[in-house]
Formats: C-alpha cells, structure tokens, sequence
C-alpha cells in the first residue's frame, strides 16, 4: 500500500513487475493467491492538485 | 451463489436407549452398563430454535434452556425415529451448506509485514523444499504495520527472552 492507496504499493518493496512473477510461479505451481484488502483511507492534500 | 456460506443453526439431537421386550414393549436404559442377552434399541429426536439473536443454550442434566436477547419462538422438533431422519428434517429447515472447492482444505499461508517480495517467495520455495504440501499464499501489503510504529505494527516479532 502506497500512501493508504488501497489500491497501490510501494514501488520499490512491491514492484508490481516482480508481483505479478510471484503470482504466476504461484499459479504455475497449480497454487492460489487469495489478496487481502486492508482498507485505508487516504486524505488528499487540498493544496495540490496532482494529489490523490 | 452466496447461499447458506456463513451462519448458526444450534440445535440437538438426542438419542435415548430402550430395551425391548418380546411384545415390543420399550423401557428406558438408565444404566450405563449394557447386560447381556437384552434386547435394545434406540429413539433418536431433534430441536432446533431458528433465532438470529444473540443467545445462551444451558445444557443441564435434566433439561435444556435457551435464553435470547430477540426475536420470535420459532421453535422446530424433529422426531426421528432414528438419526438420518432427524438429520434430514434438520436440513430441510436449515439447507444444504455450499459446496468448497477442494483446495480450499488444504494449508493455507499468511503472516503480516514481509518487507517485499522476494521474502514472500522464499517462504514459498521453503514449502517446496522441505515438501510440505501448500494451496494457496493469502497476502495484504500493510501499510499500517509499516507506517504507524508503535500504534498499529501487528507483527511485532518473537519477544526476547535474554
């Protein structure tokens, strides 16, 4: 989770590249993945824009 | 689809024991001790209070008491005769559960605050090595064991004992 983005991770501990490997390995394995979503609330910053 | 996957249906099922005698006529076995050449056989009932609030079922030797918080007496008996009549009664109320997939009963692995990836696979790789069977790798990305040190880090690590 980047910045209590649900929906994002941290790019550099959690590089979606390395991510998706993990999961297709996984897979391959004839495993299941099961993603727990912790849900966080993210509070924009109201000066910028580009924010959120 | 989402059918009967989660809930609560308390109910008993008791069976008492009976000797019978060459007319048929039952007398309850109150005796654990079972005597030879008696001829027995069994009663089996059930009762089930179809209630969604919050309750106490007391078990008593000489009776049973459910107290609730709410809602309605909707009380069910089932008289058998025997057990599979009073299990099927029982599931004609309640339903049939939904089906799991097979591998949902297998092993199963999640723990919180990996610190990435490549951590996660080799405690994956490590099943594989050691040939421990595992189906599925639950996994949350947390932030809040990360970022709130001290207030919400749910995987503190072993405690020391030096």
């Amino acid at each position: 989770m980047k910045s209590y983005r649900d929906f994002e991770a941290d790019p550099v501990r959690f590089n979606y590249t390395q991510w998706a490997g993990f999961i297709d390995r996984l897979h391959a394995g004839g495993r299941h993945y099961v993603p727990i979503i912790d849900s966080a609330i993210y509070i924009p910053n109201p000066e910028n824009e580009t924010d959120g | 689809m989402y059918r009967n996957l989660y809930g609560t249906h308390p109910s008993y099922l008791e069976t008492r024991y009976y000797t019978t005698d060459a007319s048929g006529n039952l007398t309850l076995v109150t005796s654990n001790e079972k005597t030879p050449g008696v001829n027995y056989t069994s009663l089996s009932h059930g009762v089930y209070l179809r209630n969604a609030h919050g309750q106490d079922v007391l078990l008593r030797p000489d009776n049973i008491t459910w107290r609730t918080i709410g809602g309605s007496i909707d009380l069910y008996f089932f008289p058998g005769p025997s057990q599979p009549e009073v299990t099927a009664s029982y599931l004609n109320v309640v339903g049939l559960p939904a089906l799991q997939q097979f591998w949902t009963f297998g092993f199963h692995q999640t723990r919180w605050g990996y610190t990435n990836i490549s951590q996660l696979q080799d405690v994956v790789d490590n099943y594989s090595k050691f040939k421990i069977p595992l189906e599925s790798v639950w996994y949350v990305e947390d932030a809040l064991s990360r970022q709130s040190h001290g207030l919400a880090n749910r995987n503190p690590g072993p405690i020391s004992t030096t």
